[in-house]
């Protein structure tokens, strides 16, 4: 048993290591990829670390290496086109819009990962960490920054073709895209572009002026393929079609085209070949929405789909039956409960006006996890309670129970992982349920409270259950009465933009293993969207950030915030828990974007066969 | 017509000698129906009893106990004779406070719905003209409403809670006995025992309550227990698809909602809960049946 | 029918009777629609679900009034309502296209759905119905009626789940759902109809007995009928009345029943479509959604009462 699990791990260094390389097929374990276990220098937090994960179980014992054939004096055969259908079925098919201000979460993520649309740049495929190497193969072939960070100016690259006959893509095409996505009236779900973009200017049909509002870092954020860039469209065929019947039909410029887009039941694509960046090595992709976890896995054992989403807890059995495999798609996220209510801001931090009290404060007897920050004693006895909860977690268990050891303990708020340098011992919220009890006690709850946990049933992406109903098990073993809540997360979502949620529930927080300060957003004034809490420290530290640049300088921000997260606790990590796919036996090869939300795609680098 | 007078029936003459006993055990056993009796028992004395028939607590579990098959499965303990659900719950302790729950709501439902569409039937019964017409439409009224949408609804904007389910479905369940009770209301109107009354002076309200109201007590009973199985029903649809008591308490709905995912590896976490409210069911339709049969066999078209 | 007495009164009885019958279904229909719509607004603000970071007041606004939303909740109504008699039932929040076009997608697939547990329901309960009622106390009876009382008592949602373990999962035989071919309709069909299949079953049975016990049949029986006759052409056609407009009800009950089932199912159609415009505030989809439902419902019950005047003339004096 020992042995298979030493043979799995370095197949798997092997194969990160061979990836990481830009290669393709399947390695052997090699002497050095078996060395791997010896610890290299270890990472810092200002580079990204994606925490080890258990072994992703391969195929059956790995086949020898098959001999080279020999070479042959006839001529090698001609190229052959893409061929066969890959079948792959997601929880969720989004509706069929097609233009970015008709878009809103998460139908963002879908088009450019299905390879239907393309951002402006791209980045390698397969390449962790997440914010890789752009490359210059992207749609924009070169960019300069102006030395006054007003502005980008993009090379338009020729020769881009649009679907269904409109033409090739210029730089208006671009600027159109952009500037269509924050216009006014916009439900992109990456809006908040327009507060840094000013506007998109097409300069000539080569050259575009990404103008500038505010400088932002990240910019390439909306961008390249993961995380949802805006989608390049065409114009003319918006001002062809009109704006109505444009969202309804796809002009792209990537390796797929739509042939049927129906929402909540499939998709059809067809390979555009030849395709000026990558032309697929699929002729078809159906895509069928199936919500149901077992009807997926039934889906993926007959073999009637070949690559699909399931629940860590049923990966080991779905690739053994098959013989197929387990991949990786982005880092981790950090699935934690959120303490709401803990709206302790008295101004907004950029306007200045008063928002104090939110609807959600309400420091009572009936939500003991909500100080007051006008009373000291009642933060203080908040904030035990908060630390109990934390507490009573046991960490491991549920990694182990319900994610079968696939996912890791979590134990930060900033992103910070064991194997970084910067992480501290402290942090670790420890396994205590005695102590737990007595904390409880202390904060003056001794026969414990009735505790309403919110628990949104239709993003299992984002929100385990089954999760948050074993943390529901060992708060009862504390004494606490645990009532689940499960209103379906879109009804509820106006209670967490109103700041008036005041439960605790659960939610995650991305890209775990990249300290980012940026990820504070959910936490401040500003933001629209808001996970129940505004705290001050979160908000003035992230200003600071704001204006540094230097990259070891902003991760020591992160730290600060760390300590006085740990300390207060309004946010309780859980685990970790990465998006893993299984992957069937049909399907030779594949190198999807390593991305976040989840979200898996990159069709045009499948080929099947065996 | 009752099954004892169907089996005295001269039915065919030519009858296979083997189904003769046969037949005669049958219709035996069918002037009682001691089966599903026997599962009504069992299901209400679980219920009532429940802290003490329930081997463990429905709500505490390991999760080191997760999956565990059923007892006389490999990988079974006996301490989980039904087997456990994903979080480490005994499902046998679990099903047993789910008939708790299940018969609260039954009994809560229909006591509501009963008394008030008695009331009502009555009363358009009685009054008729504009009195009738208003009742009826209301009758109309909640009959033409798509319960399961608007029950999602109102759970969406109030939460879910005991008081919105039982609510819920009161308000969509006293349609039934309104309508039977005016029926019967307007047969017993016509009675010369009600008119020598009305000429003696007696006020409405005395009517109704004392004449009419104990002549429509059969039909209440018959059309209560007639139901009771499609309450049953109705709450564990509401519960499966979220609309009904909140978690963790273990509605038989929910039970097998929780088990979905597991249908290939686990099975026993949606099977059990189920087989429950089926043999419930089961139960309280013969028993209703059997009812019926007995007290009122005019009311067969309601079948 | 007597052809002395004139006809014209009776016509003339018959339509004030139907005309009657109409106008209170369809006030019943648009009290419906109106009861799921306020209750529907008040489930929450459906600018919030497409709110971000950065969205201004301005925007806010904007939504507000492309989506109608800034008038008092009565005049919301009532223009919808008037939209919706014109057959214009506005735009999908989510979808961003006509809701009849979204619901047009989806109808079909429920009708389809509901039209297979129909045929499984009569196929299965109609014989057997009238076999139980025709050897009535043997074997047959029995087992019948023991189907039928099973039928009545299995939770769909269950029996929808064990369909999928059994014949999907383990055997096999068929798709575990979404929709397609013969072989996705096989399952969702049967998980449906069964319910219906134990109630008609009942209701032909005991309409077949009564029909056999009465005078016409035993006055045929005596003239010296064949069973054959006197079971199908006099029994059946009389006994036929209540179960047919049990099933024309049914139907209905079927295209809004089909949520369990379609949920189980991943089925495609408008139940599903209703639950997820209902988690999605896409509440222009959900007033669509109930206003056809509803609109079928009063269709057929009116027709329905039409088919019942016309062969009952004792109805339309009740």
């Amino acid at each position: 048993m020992r042995l298979n699990a030493l043979l799995v791990l370095a197949l798997s260094g092997a194969l990160a290591v061979a990836l990481a390389c830009g290669g393709g097929d399947e390695p052997t374990p090699t002497a050095a990829a078996k060395a791997q276990p010896t610890s290299p220098p270890q990472p810092t937090a200002t580079q990204i670390v994606i925490p080890t994960v258990a072994p992703l179980v391969p195929t059956a014992t790995p086949e020898p290496a098959k001999p080279t054939p020999a070479p042959t004096a006839t001529p090698p055969p001609a190229p052959v086109g893409p061929m066969g259908t890959l079948n792959v079925a997601i929880p969720l098919i989004t509706p069929a819009n097609f233009l970015a201000s008709k878009i809103p979460w998460p139908g963002n993520l879908n088009l450019v990962a299905f390879g239907v649309g393309e951002g402006l740049l791209q980045t390698d495929y397969a390449a962790p960490p997440l914010i890789g190497p752009l490359n210059k193969n992207g749609i924009a072939s070169d960019w300069t920054v102006a030395t006054d960070l007003s502005k980008i100016t993009f090379k338009i690259r020729k020769g881009v073709k649009f679907h269904r006959g409109y033409g090739e893509l210029t730089a208006q095409d671009v600027a159109f895209s952009f500037n269509e996505a924050i216009k006014p009236g916009s439900t992109w779900a990456r809006v908040e572009m327009g507060d840094f973009l000013a506007q998109a200017e097409a300069v000539d049909a080569e050259t575009l002026d990404y103008k500038f509002k505010k400088w932002s870092g990240t910019w390439y954020g909306w961008m390249y393929p993961v995380t949802g860039a805006a989608p390049m469209v065409s114009k003319k065929a918006h001002d062809e079609l009109g704006f109505d019947k444009a969202v309804l039909t796809p002009v792209f410029t990537g390796p797929f085209e739509v042939v049927e887009w129906k929402a909540n039941d499939k998709v059809d694509l067809k390979a555009v070949a030849p395709h000026w960046r990558a032309t697929p090595k699929v002729e078809r992709v159906k895509i069928v929405e199936i919500p149901e976890v077992s009807a997926r896995l039934a889906a993926f054992k007959t073999g009637e789909v070949a690559i699909t989403q399931l629940p860590n807890k049923f990966l080991k059995d779905a690739v053994t039956t098959t013989k197929g495999r387990i991949q990786m798609i982005g880092q981790p996220a950090s699935k934690h409960v959120a303490f709401a209510g803990n709206y302790w801001m008295k101004q907004h931090h950029d306007t200045g006006e008063n928002i104090f009290p939110r609807p959600g404060l309400k420091p009572d007897a009936a939500h003991p996890w909500i100080g007051d920050p006008d009373n000291a004693d009642r933060m203080e006895s908040a904030r035990l309670v908060r630390q109990a909860m934390a507490m009573a977690i046991d960490r491991d268990l549920i990694n182990k129970e319900t994610q079968d050891g696939f996912a890791s303990a979590s134990h930060t708020w900033y992103g910070f992982v064991p194997q970084m340098k910067e992480f501290k011992k402290e942090w670790m919220i420890p396994y205590d349920p005695a102590q737990a009890k007595q904390m409880l006690a202390k904060a003056g709850y001794p026969n414990g409270f009735k505790v309403p946990f919110y628990l949104p049933p239709d993003v299992p992406a984002v929100v385990s259950v089954e999760v948050g109903e074993a943390i529901a098990l060992m708060w009862k073993a504390i004494g606490l009465d645990v009532t689940i809540e499960n209103t379906a997360y879109q009804a509820r979502r106006p209670t967490m933009v109103s700041r008036s949620i005041d439960v605790v529930w659960m939610w995650q927080r991305d890209a775990v293993g990249q300290v980012d300060i940026a990820q504070s957003q959910g936490t401040i004034p500003s933001a629209g969207w808001n996970r129940g809490m505004e705290i001050p420290w979160v908000v003035d530290l992230w200003k600071k950030a704001e204006k540094e640049n230097d990259p070891a300088k902003r991760v020591s921000i992160s730290i600060e915030g760390e300590d006085l997260s740990r300390h207060w606790m309004v946010v309780a990590p859980v685990v970790d828990i990465s998006n893993l796919w299984v992957v069937g036996p049909q399907v030779k090869e594949w190198r999807p974007y390593t991305e976040t939300a989840g979200y898996a795609g990159t069709f045009e680098t499948v080929v099947l066969g065996k | 017509m009752s099954v004892e007078a169907a089996a005295r029936l001269p039915v065919r003459r030519r009858m296979r000698a083997n189904y003769q006993t046969v037949r005669q055990v049958l219709a035996r056993i069918n002037r009682y129906p001691v089966i599903p009796a026997a599962i009504m028992t069992v299901m209400v004395v679980a219920a009532v009893f429940a802290p003490y028939v329930a081997p463990k607590d429905p709500l505490l579990g390991s999760l080191r106990d997760r999956e565990i098959p059923p007892m006389w499965l490999e990988g079974g303990r006996s301490e989980f004779i039904l087997g456990t659900d994903p979080i480490g719950r005994d499902i046998l302790s679990r099903i047993v406070y789910g008939a708790q729950i299940s018969l609260v709501i039954v009994i809560t439902v229909t006591a509501v719905g009963g008394t008030v569409g008695t009331a009502l039937g009555i009363i358009a019964g009685w009054y008729g003209g504009n009195a009738d017409e208003i009742i009826m439409r209301l009758v109309d009224f909640t009959l033409a409403v798509p319960f399961i949408l608007v029950a999602l609804v109102t759970v969406i904007v109030f939460g879910q809670s005991f008081a919105i389910v039982v609510t819920l479905m009161a308000v969509f369940s006293w349609n039934g006995f309104a309508r039977q009770v005016r029926a019967e209301a307007l047969g017993i109107k016509t009675t010369d025992y009600v008119a020598v009354a009305k000429v003696a002076g007696a006020s409405g309200y005395r009517i109704m309550v004392r004449h009419i109201l104990p002549g429509v007590i059969n039909t209440v009973l018959v059309v209560a227990s007639l139901r009771v199985g499609s309450l049953i029903l109705t709450e564990a649809i509401l519960s499966f698809l979220g609309a009904g008591i909140p978690k963790p308490t273990p509605a038989w709905g929910v039970m097998v909602a929780d088990g979905r995912d597991y249908l290939g590896t686990s099975w026993w976490i949606a099977f059990f809960p189920g087989l429950a409210i089926f043999l419930l069911v089961l139960a309280s339709n013969f028993l209703g049946d059997w009812l019926r049969d007995r007290l009122d066999p005019r009311l067969r078209q309601l079948a | 029918m007597d052809l002395r007495r004139p006809l014209l009164p009776k016509a003339f009885g018959l339509i004030k009777f139907l005309i009657r019958r109409f106008i209170s279904m369809a006030v019943v229909a648009i009290l419906v629609t109106l009861f799921v719509f306020v209750l529907s607004r008040a489930s929450g603000d459906p600018r919030t679900v497409f709110l971000n970071e950065y969205t201004t007041k301005e925007q806010w606004e904007q939504w507000g009034k492309d989506w109608g939303l800034d008038r008092p909740l009565l005049m919301q109504y009532l223009i919808w309502l008037g939209r919706a008699a014109r057959g214009d039932l506005g735009n999908s929040l989510r979808e961003s296209r006509p809701v009849t076009d979204v619901i047009k997608e989806r109808i079909p697939a429920t009708v389809q759905l509901a039209m297979g547990a129909f045929l499984f329901a009569v196929g299965l309960g109609l014989p057997l119905g009238v076999l139980s009622a025709v050897k009535r106390g043997s074997i047959w009876d029995y087992s019948g009626r023991t189907i039928a009382l099973f039928g009545q008592a299995l939770p769909p949602f269950w029996l929808g789940i064990m369909l999928i373990l059994v014949f999907a999962v383990h055997l096999n035989w068929f798709p575990t759902g979404r929709r397609g071919g013969i072989d996705h309709f096989v399952l969702p069909s049967i998980t449906l109809g069964w319910l219906t299949a134990a109630g008609l079953l009942r209701l032909v049975r005991s309409s077949m007995l009564e029909v056999l016990d009465s005078e016409y049949v035993k006055l045929a029986r005596a003239k010296g009928a064949s069973q054959f006759t006197v079971i199908w052409k006099h029994a059946f056609r009389n006994a036929l009345t209540a179960p047919l407009t049990y099933t024309a009800l049914v139907f209905v009950a079927f295209l809004t029943g089909a949520v369990v089932t379609e949920t189980v199912f991943a089925w495609p159609g408008l139940g599903r479509l209703a639950v997820t415009s209902m988690s999605n505030l896409d509440l222009p989809v959900l007033s669509g959604v109930v206003f056809v439902l509803t609109g079928l419902y009063v269709l057929v019950n009116f027709l329905t009462d039409l088919l019942y005047a016309v062969i009952d003339p004792r109805i339309r004096l009740a």
